[in-house]
């Protein structure tokens, strides 16, 4: 009995904290369907927030610039960064563990710290505040996540792979193409997926480092929630959280965290 | 008969570690040549060095007459089979099996005719389209030497390649590898630290501890003339007989035993007179044969002697016994 009774309340636990993480945005999701503009009372079910948000000039501006910004920064990122995982892993030089360390920092660095050193950055490089220094911003902070996913399905890879190829008369360049590339594949994927969701997310670096015409949806959520909370935002707010949500399962899909094990044994 | 691969004057440096001091070895074309020894002899970097994924810090290799010692393993006529196959996840049998084939762009037509060649002989028809994860250990294995044997190699290098199948598999496969090897005539450099498949299957065997060649020769030699102490413990089992100056290499099943009042001095026998006497500590059972371990006397030193005694004599521990042998069969070994 006492068994049960364990579980039972281990069970009434978990729900708390999944409510605790989710009730949130469970219930700005279902104000975003309410028919009243006072977010307190529930008065009917209504779609006409996301067709107003359709035709919204200003939102629909807004999401091609930050769509812009995540293609460009995660084609950026995932290249620079797949690159540097493949070089981190294969080479063995001094001070190896202090430039991984440099490579994870930007993760760590309060991105307030970030926002605010790039805008330093940007004004004493006499850079114009606009779609490219942001573009350049999100790099910054993706490539270490992508170096991190990419980096791990290095480590899974079994380098005699790479050997056996060579054997079999691949030259370099058609060992990466058909052996390497291939088999680190998904975490380039996961990598480009999670740095799409950063960059379409990113707030607090984007507020230092945007100009003139390069507002993106989370700036103007911010701009909107300074004029009162509509239930436009939830609306706006309800479709990037399915995104990104979409976004993170498809990476975690890709990245699988358990390796077939049985050939190395 | 022909060399197929000259090593000359090789040696191996990793860092500070000197893996190989100065080797010369030369492979006959056609031979199954085993390179046999423990773990770290440095028989493994040796097979890298000839398959190019290795260097040689000094010296030369020569394969059929050509100097390789500085080309990359993909411009090398020699294919490797990897200790745990090294196949290619994301092909099936017959991608990986391509894979040689693809890259030396060899014509469709008659890569398509090598393939299905070496899928007959190597009896995985039925496997074309299995991913290598979705087989047993042995089904990878034969993939990985369907995907070396399809380019031809002049050189097929095989490093453990049974190491990780269990016992019964092991001994299918030794025998068929053999009899592959046999008739295609092809040279095999094996690598190996198991002695009895070493033994089963060579032509020759070169015995290596620390980088140094110990003995080389035809199994049967390796086997009845060790040169050295380290040879005659590391193949088989043996009793080192210390008799004057020099050692004497003993293998269990020819030291025979008599019941010391039955063959003390001055007692007539039928057979030589016991070098050595001593006591029996234990007697394991081991089916065909009783392995009898015997102290000798005036030493701490234990000998052990494989006895075919049916249930009418066994020996019981503390028995005294003298310890005999044909001269023939003893072996002077080097320290």
């Amino acid at each position: 009995m006492q068994k049960t009774w364990r579980s039972s309340v281990l069970l009434a636990y978990s729900l708390a904290v999944l409510a605790f993480l989710y009730l949130p945005l469970i219930i700005l999701a279902l104000y975003s369907f309410n028919d009243s503009r006072i977010n307190a009372v529930w008065s009917g079910f209504t779609f006409k927030w996301y067709q107003a948000l359709f035709q919204n000039t200003r939102v629909l501006e807004a999401l091609t610039n930050t769509l812009i910004i995540g293609f460009f920064s995660t084609i950026i990122s995932t290249a620079l960064g797949t690159t540097a995982a493949i070089a981190l892993h294969r080479y063995h030089y001094k001070f190896k563990t202090v430039i991984n360390g440099l490579v994870y920092l930007p993760i760590l660095i309060p991105e307030i710290v970030m926002g605010l050193s790039l805008l330093v950055l940007f004004s004493q490089a006499h850079l114009p505040l606009g779609k490219p220094t942001l573009i350049l911003a999100h790099i910054t902070f993706c490539v270490s996540f992508v170096v991190i996913t990419v980096g791990a399905r290095m480590e899974g890879m079994r380098n005699d792979l790479e050997q056996a190829a060579s054997d079999l008369y691949a030259t370099p360049w058609q060992t990466f193409r058909y052996i390497t590339l291939p088999l680190i594949m998904p975490g380039i994927i996961a990598g480009a997926l999670i740095a799409f969701t950063l960059s379409i997310d990113d707030f607090v670096i984007s507020f230092f480092v945007a100009g003139p015409n390069s507002t993106t949806l989370p700036l103007y959520i911010y701009a909107m929630v300074k004029r009162g909370i509509s239930p436009e935002i939830n609306a706006l707010s309800t479709l990037m959280m399915c995104a990104t949500v979409s976004m993170v399962v498809l990476a975690e899909i890709l990245q699988p965290r358990h390796h077939h094990r049985s050939q190395e044994e | 008969m022909e060399q197929m691969i000259q090593l000359e004057g090789i040696t191996k440096k990793f860092g500070a570690n000197l893996i190989i001091p100065t080797l010369n070895l030369s492979i006959n074309d056609g031979e199954f040549l085993t390179l046999l020894g423990p773990s770290g002899c440095g028989k493994t970097t040796l097979l890298r060095m000839i398959a190019g994924l290795e260097t040689p810090t000094t010296g030369k290799i020569i394969l059929d007459g050509k100097d390789v010692t500085h080309l990359p393993p993909y411009k090398r006529d020699v294919n490797m089979v990897f200790q745990n196959y090294a196949l290619f996840p994301h092909m099936n049998v017959e991608e990986n099996i391509y894979f040689g084939l693809k890259m030396k762009k060899v014509p469709e037509a008659e890569a398509a005719e090598r393939v299905s060649q070496v899928l007959y002989l190597t009896q995985l028809e039925e496997f074309r389209e299995r991913r290598p994860q979705q087989m047993s250990g042995g089904q990878q294995q034969r993939v990985a030497i369907a995907r070396a044997l399809v380019n031809n190699p002049k050189v097929l290098l095989l490093d453990e390649p049974l190491g990780a199948l269990d016992y019964q598999l092991r001994k299918k496969l030794q025998l068929e590898l053999k009899n592959l090897q046999r008739s295609l005539g092809l040279t095999f450099i094996y690598v190996t630290h198991d002695q009895e498949e070493a033994l089963t299957m060579s032509d020759r065997i070169v015995v290596m501890n620390k980088g140094v060649i110990q003995q080389d020769g035809h199994p049967d030699a390796i086997y009845h003339q060790p040169k050295n102490k380290f040879v005659a413990k590391f193949i088989g089992e043996s009793n080192f007989f210390e008799m004057g100056d020099s050692v004497y290499a003993l293998r269990p099943e020819k030291l025979n035993l008599c019941l010391e009042e039955d063959c003390v001095e001055g007692k007539e026998t039928q057979h030589p007179a016991p070098q050595f006497f001593g006591s029996v500590v234990d007697i394991v059972f081991y089916g065909t044969i009783d392995k009898v371990f015997i102290r000798l006397d005036n030493s701490n030193q234990v000998v052990v002697a494989y006895q075919y005694f049916d249930d009418v004599k066994r020996w019981k521990v503390d028995d005294r016994v003298g310890i005999w042998w044909y001269e023939r069969d003893g072996v002077k070994v080097e320290q």
